[in-house]
């Protein structure tokens, strides 16, 4: 038998792991959708009975309820990734986790594609497209519209030149604090998710306490500081360190649940 | 088979075992016998890979199980003592998990339910303890592996139950397959094991077969003033275990046995030192 990775072990690992967590996963977007559904009728209750019009961005109650399922998607994924290896804490179901015939790499690979990859995705094609069907009924403007017409004219916060570059940068970023809290699922033993948060904020302590001094101490270091980083150097150091901690973090997650022992 | 050399291991609490040595051919029928807290569980899990030595080290069919290679991990099978079975029918879960082991019979499954008295139809996760760790042998049988580790299998079991699970334990045991069953309910185990390994106070008191033992010791009825390694009153008077030097045979009571290894640690071991 082949000790290493094979994908076709790794095809009847998804399959078999998939129909036992097919329920939790089908509770979890269910309940998305549903979330996201009350959300969008309750923040537009006064445009669905005709009481108020939004213009064609849809107003507070549109921008509110896009933000209120921007951050429970957030949640969920971040709390989803920390229970990326949760049953092999479990005292139920860790021995026959551990046990099963699927080489190590082919189980991670496996919570790694999942938690990372699949369900965000899913979550945000959820999203998109309740977004899509409440603008549709309420004659607003969708958000793939709303992007795009953005992008086009380059509408952002912080800086006008937003770039492709600055963009794949953040989503490196993003992904890099991904990876984090997938590495915290497997460190911690119990509590994963509240632990990785505490870790998390305990790691970046030191850069927000010297971002602020610099800001009270040094305002104009830190002002040209925050022009640099919003420029293309910027972005590249961002792209840089994005990519080092995703490795890092990777292979944290990695060398933990290679070498995870049964723990209840 | 199974080889432990030297091991040592511990919980965060302390020291379980130090430089424990211990070897199990193949192709027999093991109960691991020992109080609660001996390290029986500890022992098979360290067997299977799930947990790992100190010092020393394990062999399994020469492969290392800390490694967890699927090509070891598909001639192993653990039944744990406690354990979750996901929401799906004994068919689907043979479907979906018995194709990862080679030797897995689906018919095999199927008449071993039967003879357990399990419904193949009824989910898993709706199943009483007893049932559901009857559909669990019954996988664990069916997947044919030349190693399987049993914790506390019975525990749970009703009396029909335990004696089925008997029958096919011994219908299924051949010299290419090892069972290992660890059980401080000793009962259960009568006429079922060839072989017995006791532990306690973290070491192995006796590795011995069962021919090897009613070779050395004498299970018998004592008289109220006869010498014993072992002895205990019953309804029926005087039982007791005691050095075998007639070379007579006497029916093997493994709880007895089990009672004297503990009470007369270092008799047994002298009497059973190889």
């Amino acid at each position: 038998m082949n000790d290493r990775f094979s994908w076709k072990r790794f095809g009847r690992l998804v399959r078999a792991e998939l129909r036992g967590e097919r329920r939790t996963l089908l509770l979890k977007l269910g309940g998305f959708v549903v979330f996201c559904m009350v959300m969008y009728m309750l923040w537009n209750v006064g445009v669905i009975f005709g009481f108020g019009d939004g213009g064609s961005d849809g107003g507070v109650g549109y921008v509110a309820s896009r933000f209120c399922v921007a951050m429970a998607m957030g949640f969920i994924v971040y709390f989803n990734l920390s229970g990326s290896f949760k049953r092999y804490f479990s005292r139920g179901k860790a021995a026959a986790a551990f046990m099963l015939p699927a080489a190590k790499s082919e189980k991670f690979l496996y919570a790694l594609l999942l938690n990372l990859l699949a369900v965000p995705i899913a979550l945000i094609v959820i999203a998109v497209l309740n977004d899509m069907l409440w603008a549709c009924l309420l004659g607003f403007e969708n958000v793939c519209n709303l992007l795009g017409r953005w992008w086009n004219e380059k509408v952002i916060l912080i800086t006008d030149r937003i770039t492709g570059l600055f963009l794949i940068a953040n989503i490196v970023s993003t992904l890099s604090g991904m990876v984090f809290f997938l590495a915290g699922a497997v460190v911690f033993r119990r509590n994963q998710f509240l632990l990785t948060l505490l870790a998390n904020f305990v790691l970046s302590l030191p850069v927000f306490v010297y971002t602020q001094v610099l800001f009270l101490t040094h305002w104009e270091s830190a002002r040209d500081w925050l022009s640099w980083i919003a420029g293309d150097a910027g972005s590249w150091a961002i792209l840089g360190s994005g990519v080092f901690f995703t490795l890092l973090w990777l292979y944290v997650a990695w060398r933990r649940f290679s070498t995870l022992p049964l723990t209840r | 088979m199974i080889k432990f050399e030297h091991v040592s291991f511990g919980y965060r609490g302390g020291r379980l075992f130090d430089g424990l040595d211990l070897e199990l051919r193949r192709g027999a029928i093991y109960g691991l016998l020992g109080k609660n807290g001996a390290g029986k569980s500890t022992l098979l899990k360290l067997m299977a890979g799930l947990l790992f030595p100190k010092a020393g080290g394990i062999t399994v069919s020469n492969r290392s199980p800390q490694k967890r290679e699927p090509g070891f991990l598909s001639r192993v099978f653990l039944l744990p003592e406690e354990f979750d079975l996901p929401r799906m029918t004994m068919d689907d879960y043979a479907r979906f998990y018995g194709c990862f082991y080679p030797d897995f019979s689906r018919k095999q499954l199927s008449a071993l339910m039967q003879e357990l008295e399990v419904p193949e139809t009824q989910n898993l996760d709706r199943m009483s303890f007893g049932q559901k760790k009857k559909a669990y042998i019954a996988f664990a049988i069916a997947c044919n592996t030349p190693l399987l580790l049993m914790d506390e299998p019975t525990n749970g079991l009703d009396i029909p139950s335990k004696s089925s699970f008997r029958r096919v334990i011994a219908s299924v045991a051949d010299d290419d397959r090892t069972i290992v069953i660890s059980t401080h309910q000793v009962r259960d185990l009568d006429q079922l094991i060839d072989s017995v390994v006791v532990l306690d106070g973290s070491e192995i008191l006796l590795n011995a077969t069962t021919g090897e033992i009613t070779d050395k010791l004498q299970f018998v009825h004592l008289d109220e003033n006869d010498p014993a390694l072992y002895a205990e009153q019953t309804v029926h008077g005087r039982w007791g275990v005691r050095p075998n030097d007639s070379g007579t045979e006497s029916p093997f009571d493994m709880e007895l046995l089990f009672n004297a290894a503990v009470a007369n640690r270092e008799a047994i071991k002298q009497l059973f030192k190889r």
